[in-house]
């Protein structure tokens, strides 16, 4: 890994010096609502995925659009990830700042300021994109070839999702041509995301779904190694069905992401890994019956969450306000912290700005969120004066 | 001046299309200014004040736009909402919610020496902190007591509560007791006893009222009502000022209400994948807020809208619009939809003609 660039230490010396009253102090006098990442639960879990990895064939590709963090996704590769994964350009621009050489929009990238912010970077780092249709890979080209650089292309192959993807080789094949045959971009191989198994709860069935889509996906490799396009990557898993599929013969990488950060809905598929990102909330106001944190729907996400170690029944989650059954009995009064467990994580840190980096129970660090997005062209400004 | 030169002039909207890239929200502002002027139509001969809710947009340059007239000030939810309307050169701010953070009320004391500042209690212990820190900078901050009228969510429950808080305020220097505040929230139309859950509300707030100016307490001020309950709320004899926010960029889900208010904000998105009877925005769960229902299409027609982290897809009859194409929708909730953006793109007449900084995003704390 190179050293980070200015554009991420600047961000992290801007979210230090905003929240600089908290560094040093105890949880409970950071100001709520506040997203707390706790150290040791974050090492932990990297070394759980790195332990998990150790005799896959395959490698860890950390998808990083979970916590759009530099901080974490330097602490995946440290543990073993190859690069990492992004959903959007200015993920992969953020990431190869942070020094990751190896970044790969695991998305179609669409658009001329997208596909010439892709080009650019990829004269600075191993650039990586997916494509599902013949005009992508023209954009493409023409981005790459007008900057001078060459982007890894991959197929996205629509394991079950039914999104973004190919289904058939029928469909891949010309593709995979095409794109071996167009200046400025190198065929790589196939990409899918069987995120439709991460639905399934029950452990059994939901491996059984991702052995089906990965014969679906490593059948279309072979095909197209058969027709004289080997694929190099074929990447594809999530938090869900890791274990699974990174046995499984033909995958050659997977791209969990949530496995750093967890939330409720994660921790339902592989309760191994635990809860990293929380949100800091206070008790603004105690009645008889229940108690109002200041931590709601725009700051915890849509999905709401669950209190740690109070076991409150949630009544209702409003925008700024949580509220939860508290009778008499619970010791907790206006102005106590308390902590939220997301039910999905990515959602909370879409709200916020920054990390509240936690150490035994005191503030180390202050990381910043970024890119927070979702659109942020001034990226491609960035790389455009050359800076 | 040559010709020539003329021509070479930057032309401002197109340096903003050039500058455009998706997902991004989109407000229109002749709709906007027509909610804003519609509100004060509505208003016209009430003798209510209207304090727009800021919570909806987070955006100065829009909270500038709703004040005058009858709109005398805007409401927050949050300090770092009033901060940054203060700074935007707002001088009339009530924050509807309870602060009872040590280091959150030193700001909002601090803010009470830029502007009129006015917030909600509905206990003791951060009534003296609030005194003991106005007294200590020197400035009187405006407290409506919070009547919890409906929601179950913040709030005294009943008159007796409010009197003892208010002898409590009385007498807390730094302090001016200024009224009550109930927010009954949103009231949908086919909420079942609708008219019984807003008239109970509303006598709640009477009743307090009643028991407050019995026991000599002033109650200038009865504040509440959002924009589902605008039109009870404007016939309710006891309100004197509404927080209503979200009809200067409305909701789909409230267009049954029919008020005079259309929706304003779009949220843009790309197509970035084409499969036989579907196609793949580039809007998600991290660019539009849901939690009113799934964003509405623009001027094209969806059999089926599924919406996860960064992509919609979108179920449609041929032919499908090309790569690349933008397409537009109205978000379903608007107040989370601006929270994940930086900026809101400004259009008039279909061509943009600014941006500006959605300058409270993330203004939680």
């Amino acid at each position: 890994m190179n050293d980070p660039a200015p554009l991420v230490t600047d961000a992290h010396e801007r979210v230090r010096d905003l929240y600089r009253s908290a560094l040093g102090r105890p949880r409970d006098e950071v100001t709520t609502p506040a997203l707390l990442l706790d150290l040791a639960t974050l090492r932990a879990n990297l070394e759980l995925m790195a332990d998990g990895m150790r005799d896959a064939p395959a490698t860890l590709r950390a998808h990083v659009k979970v916590h759009k963090s530099p901080h974490i996704a330097r602490m995946q590769v440290e543990h073993g990830a190859i690069g990492v994964g992004c959903a959007t350009v200015w993920e992969a621009i953020v990431m190869a700042r942070a020094g990751i050489s190896d970044v790969f929009v695991i998305n179609e990238v669409v658009g001329p300021e997208k596909t010439r912010a892709l080009a650019l970077l990829a004269r600075e780092a191993d650039v990586k994109a997916s494509v599902d249709d013949a005009a992508q890979v023209d954009e493409l080209s023409a981005a790459a070839v007008a900057a001078g650089s060459t982007i890894g292309v991959l197929i996205d192959v629509d394991e079950g999702m039914h999104r973004c993807g190919v289904t058939t080789t029928a469909e891949a094949l010309p593709l995979a041509q095409k794109i071996s045959q167009s200046p400025g971009l190198t065929f790589l191989g196939l990409t899918g995301y069987e995120g439709h198994c991460s639905l399934e709860f029950d452990e059994a069935k939901r491996h059984a779904m991702a052995r089906e889509a990965m014969a679906q996906l490593t059948g279309i490799a072979a095909d197209l190694a058969a027709a004289g396009l080997p694929c190099q990557i074929v990447s594809a898993a999530g938090t869900g069905t890791w274990g699974t599929t990174s046995r499984y013969p033909g995958v050659t990488e997977i791209q969990p992401g949530s496995y750093a950060t967890m939330d409720g809905h994660h921790r339902g598929l592989d309760p191994r890994f635990g809860w990293a990102v929380t949100v800091l909330a206070s008790v603004i106001s105690r009645r008889s019956d229940r108690i109002v944190t200041d931590a709601g729907s725009k700051t915890v996400g849509a999905s709401h969450g669950v209190l740690k170690g109070w076991d409150l029944e949630k009544y209702r989650f409003d925008e700024e306000h949580s509220i939860f059954l508290a009778d008499a009995s619970v010791p907790l009064t206006t102005g106590d912290k308390v902590e939220i467990l997301c039910n999905y994580t990515p959602f909370a840190i879409s709200y916020f700005e920054a990390y509240h980096v936690l150490e035994d129970g005191k503030v180390v660090d202050i990381w910043p969120v970024m890119p927070r997005g979702p659109e942020s062209r001034w990226l491609l400004d960035m790389l455009e004066r050359g800076t | 001046m040559s010709s020539a030169a003329l021509t070479s002039q930057p032309d401002p909207a197109s340096a903003l299309e050039s500058a455009f890239s998706t997902p991004a929200l989109v407000v229109d502002l002749d709709t906007f200014e027509a909610n804003v002027a519609a509100m004060a139509e509505l208003l016209r001969g009430t003798g209510k004040a209207l304090r727009p809710h800021v919570k909806t947009h987070r955006t100065p340059e829009l909270a500038r736009r709703q004040l005058g007239g009858a709109a005398i000030g805007v409401t927050c939810a949050t300090v770092g909402e009033a901060e940054a309307m203060v700074e935007a050169g707002i001088d009339d701010v009530l924050v509807a919610n309870e602060v009872v953070e040590p280091g959150k009320i030193q700001r909002l004391v601090a803010l009470a020496r830029r502007a009129q500042i006015g917030v909600a209690v509905d206990d003791r212990e951060p009534i003296a902190a609030l005194s003991q820190a106005a007294s200590r900078v020197g400035v009187t901050v405006d407290v409506l007591i919070d009547v919890d009228v409906l929601l179950h969510r913040c709030g005294v429950g009943s008159a007796d509560e409010a009197i003892a808080l208010a002898v409590v305020v009385a007498r807390s220097p730094g302090l001016r007791l200024r009224g009550i505040m109930g927010y009954e929230g949103r009231v949908r139309l086919g909420d079942e006893d609708r008219a019984g859950k807003i008239a109970r509300a509303y006598a709640l707030m009477a009743e307090v009222v009643a028991a407050l100016r019995g026991a000599d307490f002033p109650v200038e001020v009865v504040s509440g009502a959002g924009t589902s309950t605008l039109r009870e709320a404007l016939a309710d004899p006891t309100i004197t000022e509404i927080q209503a926010g979200v009809y200067a960029l409305m909701e789909p889900e409230l267009l049954n209400l029919g008020l005079p208010f259309r929706c304003a904000v779009a949220i843009r998105g790309t197509v970035i994948s084409r499969h036989p009877g579907r196609i793949v925005l580039d809007i998600g769960r991290r660019s539009v807020g849901i939690e009113y229902g799934p964003p509405v299409p623009i001027g094209f027609a969806a059999d089926e809208i599924a919406i996860s982290d960064e992509h919609t897809r979108i179920a449609m009859a041929d032919p499908l619009p090309a790569l690349g194409s933008r397409l537009d929708m109205v978000p379903g909730q608007v107040r989370t939809t601006f929270n994940l953006h930086d900026e809101v793109w400004v259009s008039r007449g279909g061509r943009l003609i600014d941006r500006w900084p959605i300058s409270a995003r993330g203004s939680s704390q």
